[in-house]
C-alpha cells in the first residue's frame, strides 16, 4: 500500500468547495421550497422549455378565448332576448288586431296600437350592448333602424306614404281612401308595397343593417355567427305588418277592404312572429354551442396548467428532505472543519 | 579511521542538516501556494559521510496533465454559459411572460379579443400597445446579441493579449529551467513558477505539452499546432467590429486560422468564447431575426381588387426596408434590430386605428389595400385572419437550426427550448467538470504538494540529527583534547 500524503491546502481546499456547493444548492432548494417551482426553469427544463412556452400559449389563447366569449354570450344573450321579444310582439299585434277587427272596435285603437308597438320594435332593435349595435350586421357602429315615427317623418315613412300617394293618388289619411276597392287594396299591398320591404328598398329606405353577421372564433377551430340584422324575414314581415297598419288607410277605409286590410296585417305579424321564432332557434343552437365551447376550454385550460405545473413545479416533499439534508451536511461541513483547524502538529509541538 | 575523518563525517552531517532543515523552510512557506511541488533532495551516504544530492521537486506529470484539460474545458465551459445565460436574459422565466414567444402570444389574444368587438377603440389601442411591446422585444433581444457578440469580440481580445504575456512568462521561466538544469542549480522554484503558468495558459487555450532534454518544455493546442517551443509562436487576432450574421476577425496561431468552424478544436476560454461569436450567437440572433421577418410577413397587406396588380407591402411590422417585404424564406441578418410598429396604424404618430381592423396601412394612399371597403365598424375577418396567421406554418430558414416550416409562435418556442437546451446542458456539463476539476487538482495537489504535519516530522527529526551531530562534534573535540593533554599540548 501507497501511502499519498495530502498536501495541507489540498485538505482545506476540499472542505471550502464543498461547502461553498452546498451553500449554493441550499439557495436553490430555499428558492424552490418557497415557489415550489425550480429555481432557474429554463436551465431545469432545457429545451423541454419549447414545450413549456407553446402550453403556455395554448393555455394564454385560452384564457383570452373565455374573455372574448363572454363578450360574445352578452351579445348573443341580446339578440336571443331582443328575438323573443320580437316574436311576442308579432304574436300579440296578430292577435289584437284580429280582436280589434272582429268586435269591431275603433280602428283607431288598431293605429295607436300598431304605434306603440313600433316604439317597442325600434327600441328593441336600436339597443346596443358595448357601444355595438347587435341587429346591424357588420355595420355595428350605426342602429339598423331609424326611428319610424319620427318628427319630421323618416326616410322609411315618407317613402312608405309615397307609394301610397303613388299607387291611388292621395295620401293614406285622405278621406278619399274611402273608394278604394279591397281588389286595389290587395294589388296595392302585393305589389308597390311588398316591393318596399325588398331590396333594394329596404336597405335605401328602411335598413342600415349588412346582410352578413359578425363571426367571432368561439374556441380554437370554431366560429359561430353571433350578431343578428335587421334584414332578418321575419323583422320585415313586423314592419311589414305595422307600417301597413300605421299607413295603410285604415282609418277612412270602406268595411270590406279595412277587412282585407286587416287579415293581410294580422297575418303578416304571425308569420313575422314564426319567422322570427326560427331565427331565435338559430341562435338558441349557437348559444349552445358557445356554453359548450366554453366547458371544453375550462377542462383544456386546467389540464394544460396542470401539465405546466408538473413541468415548471417540484415535489415539495423532495424539495424539503433534500433542504434538511443540505442543512445537515452544511452543519457538519462546519463542525468538520472547526476541528480540522485545531488537527496540526503545530499545537502539540 | 581517523578523528579528523570522524569530524569532517559530523561536518558533512552538519551540512547536510543545514539544507534540510533550508528544505523544510522553503517548503512551510510554500504550504498555501497551490502550485508548489515539495522540495525534497537524496541523503547520499558514502565512507567520507553524508550529503545531499540534487534538490528536487515533487512531480506528477499525468495527474499535471489533467488538471490542465480539466482547466481547459473548464474555461471554455464558463465563458460558454455566462454568455449563454446573457442571451437567455431575452427568455427569462416562462411565468414573466416577456419572451419573445410570450408576446406573440400575447399579440395574438390582443387580436381575437379586438375581433370579438371590432368597433372597440381601446382593444384596437391595445393591439398597437402590445405590437409596440412584441418589436421592443425583438428590438431588445437582436441588440442583445450583438452585445453578446460584441462582449466576447472584447473579450477574445484580452485573452489572447493575456496569452501572449503569459507566453512571454513562460518563455522565461523555461529558458531559466533549461540553462539552470544544465549547469544543475536548484531549478525547483522556476518549475513550480512555470506549472503556474501552464494552468493559467490552459485556462485560456486547450494545451498539449511534451518535455524534451534538460526540462526544456514545448506546447501545441489540441490540434497540433505549435503554440510554444523556445519561443512563443505568433498569434495574431483580427479585432475589427463584428456585422450581424457573419463570423468576426480571424484568429491564427503560428499562421494557422482558428476562427469559425475550427474553433471547436482550441477549447480554453478563447476556444469558448470563439463558439459564441461565431457560433450560438450567430444562430440565435439569426432566430430572432427570422421571428421579426415572420412577423412583418404575417401582417404583410395585399391587394384586395378583383385583379391583384400590386406587390405586397409592410403592414403593422415593418422595418428600415419598408414598405416592401424581406425576401420570404431567407434570412435577413439584423432584420430585428430595425423592426418596428408601422406609424401608419399608431395614433401617436399620427397614423389612424381603424386601419387595424380594415387594411391599408402600408400605404394608406392605395385603396386597393383596404380589406374592408365598406369601412363597416363590425369588420373582424382582417383581425380574425391576422390571429390565425401567427399560428399558421410558414417557411423559415433552416440556416437557423431550426424547423423550415412551422408556425412563428412554434419557431418563437422552439428558439426558446434551443437556447435554454445549450445553456442547460453547457452549465450541467460545467458544474460535473468544476467537480472533475477539483479532483484533478487534488489528486496533483496530494501527489505534490506539501504537508504542514510532514514538513513538522521532518523538521523534529532534523533537530534530532542536528543533536546527534553536535554531540558526535563534541565527542570527536573531547577525544581530540584528551589527545592533546596526553601528549602535553595543552
Amino acid at each position: 500500500m501507497k501511502a499519498d500524503t495530502i498536501s495541507s491546502l489540498a485538505g482545506r481546499e476540499i472542505l471550502r468547495s464543498a461547502m461553498a456547493r452546498n451553500q449554493t444548492s441550499l439557495t436553490d432548494a430555499l428558492k424552490e421550497f418557497s415557489t415550489g417551482r425550480y429555481a432557474d426553469v429554463g436551465k431545469a427544463l432545457g429545451g423541454r422549455i419549447g414545450g413549456v412556452l407553446d402550453m403556455r400559449n395554448i393555455v394564454g389563447s385560452l384564457t383570452g378565448l373565455t374573455n372574448t366569449n363572454s363578450v360574445v354570450k352578452q351579445r348573443m344573450d341580446h339578440v336571443q332576448s331582443s328575438f323573443a321579444a320580437l316574436r311576442d310582439l308579432g304574436a300579440d299585434f296578430s292577435e289584437s288586431t284580429l280582436g280589434v277587427h272582429k268586435t269591431g272596435a275603433d280602428r283607431g285603437l288598431l293605429i295607436s296600437d300598431a304605434k306603440a308597438r313600433m316604439a317597442t320594435l325600434t327600441d328593441v332593435l336600436t339597443t346596443s350592448t358595448n357601444g355595438v349595435y347587435a341587429f346591424s350586421g357588420l355595420n355595428v357602429s350605426v342602429p339598423p333602424i331609424d326611428n319610424y315615427l319620427s318628427d319630421p317623418p323618416s326616410a322609411a315613412r315618407a317613402a312608405v306614404i309615397a307609394t301610397f300617394t303613388t299607387e291611388f293618388g292621395f295620401p293614406p289619411d285622405d278621406p278619399q281612401v274611402v273608394t278604394i276597392t279591397p281588389a286595389q287594396m290587395e294589388a296595392y299591398i302585393d305589389g308597390p308595397f311588398s316591393a318596399l320591404f325588398e331590396e333594394p328598398q329596404w336597405s335605401a329606405n328602411f335598413s342600415q343593417a349588412t346582410d352578413e353577421v359578425m363571426r367571432d372564433r368561439i374556441s380554437q377551430h370554431e366560429e359561430i355567427d353571433t350578431s343578428a340584422t335587421a334584414n332578418d324575414a321575419g323583422i320585415r314581415k313586423i314592419f311589414f305588418s305595422l307600417t301597413l297598419a300605421i299607413d295603410g288607410g285604415a282609418e277612412h277605409l270602406r268595411t270590406d277592404t279595412y277587412e282585407v286590410l286587416a287579415t293581410r296585417i294580422a297575418n303578416a305579424a304571425s308569420e313575422g312572429g314564426h319567422n322570427i321564432a326560427a331565427s331565435q332557434a338559430r341562435v338558441g343552437v349557437a348559444e349552445e354551442r358557445l356554453a359548450q365551447a366554453n366547458e371544453r376550454i375550462d377542462l383544456e385550460k386546467q389540464t394544460l396548467e396542470g401539465r405546466i405545473g408538473e413541468l415548471e413545479g417540484v415535489d415539495a416533499y423532495e424539495v424539503a428532505d433534500r433542504l434538511s439534508l443540505l442543512m445537515t451536511r452544511i452543519e457538519s461541513s462546519y463542525s468538520v472543519t472547526a476541528r480540522m483547524q485545531q488537527l496540526t502538529l503545530l499545537n502539540y509541538l | 579511521m581517523s578523528l579528523t575523518l570522524a569530524h569532517e563525517i559530523a561536518r558533512g552531517g552538519m551540512l547536510a542538516n543545514a539544507t534540510q532543515s533550508s528544505l523544510v523552510s522553503r517548503n512551510i512557506a510554500n504550504v498555501d501556494n497551490p502550485n508548489a511541488g515539495r522540495k525534497y533532495a537524496h541523503t547520499i551516504t558514502s565512507e567520507i559521510g553524508v550529503h545531499l544530492g540534487v534538490i528536487s521537486n515533487a512531480v506528477s506529470p499525468r495527474l499535471l496533465e489533467s488538471v490542465l484539460g480539466t482547466t481547459a474545458r473548464n474555461g471554455e465551459l464558463s465563458s460558454m454559459t455566462s454568455a449563454l445565460e446573457r442571451l437567455a436574459g431575452s427568455i427569462a422565466d416562462p411565468e414573466l411572460g416577456i419572451s419573445p414567444a410570450a408576446m406573440i402570444t400575447e399579440m395574438q389574444q390582443a387580436l381575437y379579443a379586438a375581433a370579438a368587438d371590432p368597433s372597440n377603440e381601446t382593444l384596437l389601442r391595445n393591439i398597437i400597445s402590445v405590437a409596440t411591446n412584441v418589436a421592443n422585444t425583438l428590438k431588445d433581444a437582436g441588440n442583445l446579441v450583438v452585445q453578446v457578440r460584441k462582449e466576447a469580440n472584447a473579450d477574445l481580445k484580452d485573452a489572447t493579449t493575456q496569452l501572449g504575456t503569459l507566453l512571454k512568462d513562460f518563455e522565461d521561466a523555461n529558458n531559466q529551467i533549461v540553462s539552470g538544469t544544465i549547469i544543475g542549480r536548484d531549478v525547483t522554484d522556476q518549475i513550480d513558477r512555470r506549472n503556474g503558468l501552464l494552468r493559467e495558459i490552459s485556462g485560456l487555450i486547450d494545451i498539449n505539452t511534451t518535455t524534451r532534454a534538460n526540462n526544456d518544455m514545448v506546447l501545441f493546442t489540441a490540434s497540433g499546432t505549435t503554440l510554444f517551443e523556445k519561443a512563443p509562436r505568433t498569434i495574431s487576432f483580427d479585432f475589427s467590429p463584428l456585422s450581424p450574421g457573419q463570423p468576426g476577425g480571424l484568429l491564427t496561431i503560428d499562421g494557422v486560422p482558428y476562427s469559425g468552424a475550427a474553433a471547436t478544436k482550441l477549447g480554453g476560454k478563447i476556444g469558448g468564447l470563439l463558439q459564441i461569436r461565431d457560433d450560438v450567437a450567430i444562430s440565435y440572433g439569426r432566430q430572432i431575426d427570422e421571428i421579426a421577418r415572420g412577423l412583418i410577413t404575417t401582417f404583410a397587406e395585399s391587394d384586395q381588387s378583383a385583379t391583384p396588380t400590386l406587390p405586397d407591402v409592410a403592414g403593422l411590422f415593418t422595418w428600415s426596408g419598408g414598405p416592401a417585404l424581406p425576401t420570404s424564406g431567407t434570412v435577413l441578418d439584423g432584420l430585428a434590430l430595425t423592426i418596428r410598429v408601422n406609424p401608419n396604424a399608431d395614433p401617436s404618430q399620427g397614423g389612424s386605428l381603424d386601419r387595424l381592423r380594415d387594411g391599408g396601412i402600408g400605404d394608406p394612399s392605395e385603396p386597393d389595400y383596404v380589406y374592408n371597403p365598406d369601412g363597416v365598424a363590425g369588420f373582424s375577418q382582417r383581425l380574425r385572419d391576422l390571429a390565425a396567421g401567427l399560428s399558421a406554418a410558414q417557411a423559415f430558414d433552416p440556416a437557423t437550426g431550426l424547423s423550415g416550416s412551422t408556425s412563428l409562435i412554434s419557431l418563437a418556442s422552439d428558439s426558446a427550448g434551443w437556447l435554454e437546451s445549450r445553456r442547460s446542458s453547457a452549465s450541467d456539463r460545467l458544474a460535473d467538470n468544476e467537480v472533475l476539476g477539483e479532483r484533478a487538482v487534488n489528486a496533483w495537489q496530494g501527489q505534490i504538494g506539501i504537508n504542514l504535519d510532514e514538513e513538522m516530522t521532518s523538521l523534529m527529526a532534523i533537530e534530532r540529527s542536528y543533536q546527534a551531530t553536535a554531540r558526535l562534534m563534541s565527542t570527536v573535540d573531547q577525544m581530540f583534547q584528551a589527545i592533546l593533554r596526553a601528549t602535553g599540548a595543552l
